[in-house]
């Protein structure tokens, strides 16, 4: 299972965003558009052996706040 | 049943549309879009859909006596009688060809190669010509950064003929036609829209399982498929489906300068891989994988053998 800082190293990655914290969003990051998107939603399968792949919730995240939430309700975040 | 493949071929829309510069024009990072879609052009025709389809049918398709048309086709307007006649007016011998017409989008191809395969068991077909035709830039304006450096307007025709070379071993489908509206053209606009992180979403979470599945059921490992013919509808979605079946092919996503052809797709890539390592060719077992619009997902496994 993740660590939120962990996430938040491979968000970064993602979104080419060394600023990207726990109040990143898609209105104050850049790079979090429709392609940023699918980064971020390859970096979650990446980090949950795929298990994010089923949850449809994610599909349309907006925040970092909103993915640990989701994350935690599935048991996939610590 | 079994078939052969007598020929494939294609055309793109005539006018190119470089991404860089489309990017550029606008302060765009073309770079992370082209990095992302994996499409440094696409192509559009200004074309009407008589001049651009049918010029390009009447020019490469040579009906015989038995043979078959199977038209995949979602784009065209017309109703009754709908688009079949307007473009197949000219075609030399088309006065006694038994004609089809599928509704389909990105899975459109594969749906039409099984349909195809059943007709050409009967006695009644020698040749099935597969016609997949498609016009989705009468969907968006240009200025839309979304669709225009994705989808590119094309035709395709493949042509089997009654043959041993490939067998249909197995088929199976997952429609999930309750997000119908994630790749649809809105009725009062006209306008096609994408939400292409659903839709990516859908397909990674769908589809991979469903290729997995199929080839566990048929005792075939992923090392056992010589080709992996998969829809080209982005380089990310292409390797999004690649990774997760740790699958490593360079080959397999090959369509940099073709563009998101929906249903033409397959075909022109299948086309194109002749002579690389993705080859469909090859004595061995193929995955033909199509999916979006619906949305659906349809995965057919050939075996090849000579």
């Amino acid at each position: 299972m993740i660590t939120e800082s962990e996430l938040i190293e491979k968000l970064r990655l993602a979104l080419v965003d060394s600023n990207i914290n726990e109040n990143s969003n898609n209105s104050n990051t850049d790079n979090w558009d429709s392609l940023g998107q699918l980064s971020v939603l390859a970096t979650l399968s990446n980090l949950t052996n795929k298990e994010s792949d089923k949850i449809e919730d994610l599909r349309e995240v907006e925040s970092v706040l909103e993915i640990f939430r989701i994350l935690r309700v599935h048991n996939l975040l610590k | 049943m079994s078939f052969e493949i007598e020929n494939i071929s294609y055309e793109i829309g005539e006018k190119t549309l470089e991404i860089k510069d489309y990017c550029q024009s606008r302060n765009k990072d073309y770079s992370r879009l082209i990095q992302k879609t994996g499409f440094e052009q696409t192509h559009h025709t200004s074309k009407s859909y008589q001049d651009f389809f049918g010029g390009f049918l009447t020019n490469k398709l040579n009906l015989k006596s038995n043979d078959g048309i199977i038209l995949v086709n979602q784009s065209a307007q017309e109703i009754i009688p709908g688009i079949l006649p307007k473009l197949f007016l000219n075609l030399p011998n088309i006065e006694s060809i038994t004609t089809f017409q599928i509704s389909d989008g990105c899975s459109g191809f594969v749906k039409a190669l099984i349909l195809a395969d059943s007709l050409l068991s009967s006695a009644n077909f020698n040749r099935i010509h597969i016609i997949c035709a498609e016009k989705y830039s009468d969907y968006f304006h240009e200025d839309n950064e979304s669709l225009m450096p994705i989808f590119s307007d094309a035709i395709s025709v493949t042509t089997l003929r009654k043959g041993a070379h490939y067998r249909i071993t197995s088929l199976d489908t997952i429609n999930n036609f309750i997000d119908y509206r994630k790749i649809s053209v809105d009725a009062s606009t006209s306008l096609l829209s994408m939400e292409g992180s659903n839709v990516y979403g859908w397909v990674t979470a769908n589809t991979v399982p469903q290729i997995e599945r199929v080839l566990l059921e048929n005792d075939i490992s992923t090392k056992d498929v010589k080709s992996w013919q998969i829809h080209q509808a982005s380089q990310v979605m292409v390797g999004g489906i690649l990774e997760r079946l740790k699958i490593e092919g360079e080959f397999i996503f090959n369509s940099s300068k073709v563009g998101n052809t929906v249903s033409s797709s397959i075909p022109i890539s299948i086309q194109n891989s002749f002579g690389t390592s993705n080859d469909l060719s090859q004595n061995g077992y193929h995955v033909l994988s199509g999916f979006g619009v619906g949305l659906t997902s349809v995965v057919a496994v050939l075996e090849a053998s000579r």
